[in-house]
């Protein structure tokens, strides 16, 4: 508890339609940060376009403008500010919405503990302290699309149409590389130069949030996406907080967004890989099943496929 | 019908004309042998008036006997005239010319028959006339003697007197006058007296025959000139006349007849031939409904197949619908419980947890102060303002107040709101248990207070009600479905007004909210499954009937008031007394729960 002077503390942003919400917060964070709270959603806004904010924490559920909303607007107006969401409950098309628009730090649940939220909060602070790097333009001065070569895309689904899909919405413009187990992944991530993956939940009945949190781990510039026809809230929660996953597409995406998809996360693969410094704004809670024996195996595989091919 | 009439008419028409035509040919019957016998008779007639005159015209002819030949003939045709009178029927009905003829006939016959026995008194005085002449004759001739002269002159008058008398149309008699004359001078009186008278004598029976037969001569006249035969001649003509007259008629009509029999053949044959043609099409059809017939009742029993498996599909999916409805709306319910549940909670643990925290600072301030007390020095002091820096009394406590103060309130909105859900989701499955409907609503209103915030001003205008008999857990969802909708009907700020009110038999519960409304085509249908105005996804379009049939269920009425921008008002009536097969039918229908309830 470092009373540290009033301008070098961090900001923070709180906002929740229940006072007493913010009333707790502001109790629990007063002598550490400089708090602001808002009563709404569009009270938030105006406060976000005004003011600097180092960590936004926002409530889903209000009336008016919703946490989503006040996300989306932080990271068009501050996009160094960290994004968390605060919510006793949400659906599923909330979670989606704000890992999609509002490129979540943190889902904090309610009620929360005071410990985990402090250290969540922390690790928020220490994110936001990396300034924020735009992705580099779609094209270069000349107008012409450049699309990074060498960066492949790596599917893992144990549906081909996935990957069919994805092959005709990229016109064969990339290297897109198919695997049906995540032994087949571990494969191809072996062998090739792979900076995004597309990924089904459950891959041969194996579930996949493991792995993600392990190549988050040791691969962390690797950007994730997360194609799914059965999302669920609770797992969404998990692939953020655990796995920090770019975007969450549900099936059938349509050609563009999958096109659109595959630039971006690209783009962000490779401002990733020039700027390693970033991947601290995108670090992840660690996940406990990686302490299980069980993961060993699993955590020793990938460790030697990126010791040996991506450290040179 | 009247098509019918028509041609039942013309078929009437048709043989009325039919029957004129053979009543026209067969009226007087065209017998020929009756016409033979017609002709025949008359023939007769006429015959025998001419054996007549002739017998009368031989009559005067005779001298001597009566004219027995005379009334045999009379007898004879005066039989035949009246067996013709009597038989004269068998003329009649030919014609009025024929009577004519008969009718001049008959009177010509009757004045025959007078003049026939004038005639006869005439003969007869005419026959004694000449017999008495020729005793006078005889007598005289035996006188005569020697008298050459004279015997020859008595002999040729009596000769010519006889002559006289035979011819029909006697020429000698001046010659029988001059002999007559002289025949007195013959004898003179003086030669013999006795003689001479007896030729006086004999020349008037002389004179008398003469004119006993001029006088027959001009009756036979008369008589012959009565025109019988002319009159029967024209009976003859005249019937023939009239016959053929009828001839021709009947033939005309036969004619007639035959050319409308074959009309009416050729119309037969028309009919007959689109008879034909319509009993075959008739019969064509007929078949065709025979054999449609019989696949009927298969395709009808294929279909009532279909159509009961369709049914019962429809109720499991009818039932699945109520079911998946129940579950969206508990899905709803439970996030929007979970949210108000967590957001309480969140803030009364996070209180508590630095409540807590705090007691460290208030642990620290403590020991300071002891040991201040216990060893008074600046040490201590500044030890003991270190601490006070560190957890100010005033603030910390002021704060401590605070945080506690809503964390008790937090738990306190905690257990209100699982209250009220215990409430509303009791298991009830009759219509027995007595309930406050103002309960039912505050139960409602606290699991929607997530959806009004800020947003909507709950106004309640609560009448005192008896309690009801009904299934509170049903009527609980109707409140909170209609009270959602109309939350979700109002955009940005608004009010719902709830007034429940005693009206003497029944309950009435009146939700109006400030929403946007509806257009009467919308209310005409909210209470129908799956309408709905919601986006795809966004309700199953349930809600409603749910609501409906509930409020059926429990024998009440629901109605809608709403126009577009005004907003919405439901009027729910319930009454007071069970109705006891209401509170069966509850039991026994409602898919809802019996499909909740295990099988």
């Amino acid at each position: 508890m470092t009373d540290l002077p009033i301008s070098a503390r961090p900001r923070i942003l709180f906002v929740d339609d229940e006072p007493r919400i913010l009333i707790a917060l502001k109790a629990m964070f007063k002598q550490d940060y400089e708090i602001t709270t808002a009563p709404g959603g569009a009270a938030a806004i105006d406060l976000i376009k005004t003011n600097v904010f180092d960590v936004i924490v926002s409530d889903q559920r209000m009336p008016g403008v919703t946490g989503v909303e006040v996300l989306r607007a932080a990271r068009d107006n501050q996009p160094k500010a960290v994004r968390l969401l605060l919510t006793g409950y949400s659906d599923l098309n909330a979670i989606i919405g704000s890992i999609n628009e509002g490129e979540i730090f943190r889902f904090i649940s309610k009620p929360w503990s005071n410990t985990e939220l402090r250290a969540t909060l922390a690790s928020a602070v220490r994110a936001s302290s990396v300034e924020q790097i735009a992705l580099p333009p779609i094209t270069d001065a000349a107008g012409v699309q450049q699309p990074p070569s060498g960066v492949g895309v790596l599917v893992l689904d144990d549906d081909p149409q996935t990957f069919a899909n994805l092959k005709h919405a990229l016109e064969s413009s990339r290297d897109v590389f198919a695997a049906s187990t995540v032994d087949g992944c571990l494969e191809i991530l072996s062998k090739n130069s792979i900076g995004v993956i597309f990924t089904e939940l459950v891959v041969g009945g194996e579930e996949v949030a493991l792995l993600l949190s392990a190549l988050r781990e040791h691969h962390p510039s690797l950007v994730v996406v997360v194609i799914t026809h059965q999302a669920d809230a609770g797992h969404s929660i998990e692939l953020i907080n655990h796995g920090q996953i770019y975007r969450l597409l549900l099936k059938p995406s349509s050609d563009s967004v999958l096109r659109g998809t595959v630039n971006i996360a690209t783009r962000r693969f490779q401002m990733l890989q020039q700027h390693p410094e970033q991947i601290q704004r995108i670090v992840v809670e660690p996940n406990p099943q990686l302490q299980a024996p069980a993961a060993g195996g699993l955590l020793s595989r990938i460790k030697k496929i990126f010791t040996s091919s991506w450290a040179s | 019908m009247l098509q019918r009439a028509i041609v039942v008419a013309a078929i009437f028409m048709a043989l009325a004309v039919l029957g004129f035509l053979v009543f026209k040919t067969q009226s007087t019957p065209q017998d020929l042998n009756q016409h033979i016998e017609r002709v025949s008779k008359i023939t007769r007639l006429q015959q025998l008036n001419a054996e007549f005159d002739q017998e009368i015209a031989k009559a005067r002819l005779g001298l001597d006997a009566e004219p027995k030949a005379l009334a045999a003939a009379q007898k004879k045709f005066q039989d035949e005239a009246a067996a013709f009178a009597e038989s004269n029927s068998v003329l009649s009905n030919v014609g009025a010319q024929v009577e004519n003829a008969l009718r001049d006939y008959f009177q010509a016959a009757r004045q025959k028959e007078q003049l026939l026995s004038d005639y006869r008194a005439q003969l007869s005085e005419y026959n004694s006339k000449f017999r008495d002449m020729r005793e006078e004759g005889e007598q005289v001739l035996s006188q005569i003697g020697q008298r050459e002269q004279a015997r020859k002159q008595v002999l040729t008058l009596m000769v010519e007197a006889t002559t006289y008398c035979v011819a029909a149309a006697p020429l000698n008699g001046d010659y029988l006058e001059r002999i007559r004359s002289s025949l007195a001078d013959s004898v003179s009186e003086g030669d013999n007296a006795v003689l001479h008278r007896k030729l006086l004598a004999l020349s008037a029976a002389v004179r008398s025959v003469r004119f006993a037969k001029d006088n027959l001569q001009t009756k036979t006249q008369t008589l012959l000139a009565v025109p019988t035969a002319d009159a029967l001649q024209n009976v003859l003509n005249e019937y023939y006349n009239a016959y053929s007259t009828q001839e021709s008629s009947i033939s005309r009509y036969r004619l007639l007849l035959a050319i409308y029999a074959s009309a009416l053949l050729l119309v037969f044959a028309l009919v007959g031939w689109r008879l034909r043609y319509s009993y075959r099409a008739l019969d064509r059809s007929n078949a065709q409904l025979q054999d449609s017939n019989a696949h009927l009742e298969e395709s009808v029993q294929a279909r009532t197949q279909e159509l009961r498996k369709a049914l019962s599909d429809l109720r499991l999916q009818q039932a699945q619908l109520v079911q998946s409805e129940k579950m969206a709306s508990l899905g709803q319910m439970v996030a929007g419980v979970a949210h108000e549940i967590n957001t309480p909670l969140g803030y009364a643990r996070s209180n508590v947890e630095t409540v807590r925290e705090s007691t460290n600072g208030m642990r620290a301030l403590i020991q300071s102060f002891e040991a201040a007390i216990k060893t008074p020095g600046a040490a201590t002091l500044a030890a003991l303002e270190e601490s006070r820096r560190n957890w100010n009394p005033e603030e910390g406590l002021e704060e401590l107040d605070v945080l506690l103060g809503d964390a008790d309130h937090g738990l306190g909105q905690i257990s209100e709101l699982v209250m009220s859900l215990k409430d509303f989701s009791r298991v009830d499955r009759s219509m027995t248990e007595l309930f406050d409907l103002n309960d039912g609503l505050e139960n409602a209103i606290k699991i929607c207070q997530n959806q009004f915030k800020h947003r909507i001003e709950v106004q309640r205008n609560y009448g005192t009600l008896p309690r009801i008999p009904c299934a509170p857990s049903q009527l609980n969802q109707v409140f909170l479905n209609i009270i959602n909708n109309g939350a979700q009907a109002i955009d940005g700020e608004g009010f719902i007004q709830i007034n429940t009110r005693d009206v003497g038999d029944t309950v009435e519960v009146s939700i109006i909210d400030s929403g946007c409304g509806m257009d009467e085509q919308t209310q005409a249908h909210i209470f129908e499954p799956f309408f709905t105005t919601k986006d795809v996804g966004q309700g199953t379009g349930l809600g409603l009937s749910i609501v409906f049939r509930i409020i059926e269920d429990h024998r009440g009425t629901i109605r809608v008031i709403s126009a577009p921008g005004q907003g919405t008002e439901f009027v729910i009536s319930l009454p007071k007394k069970a109705h006891k097969a209401a509170a069966n039918q509850a039991s026994a229908s409602g898919p809802t729960e019996a499909e909740l309830s295990p099988a």
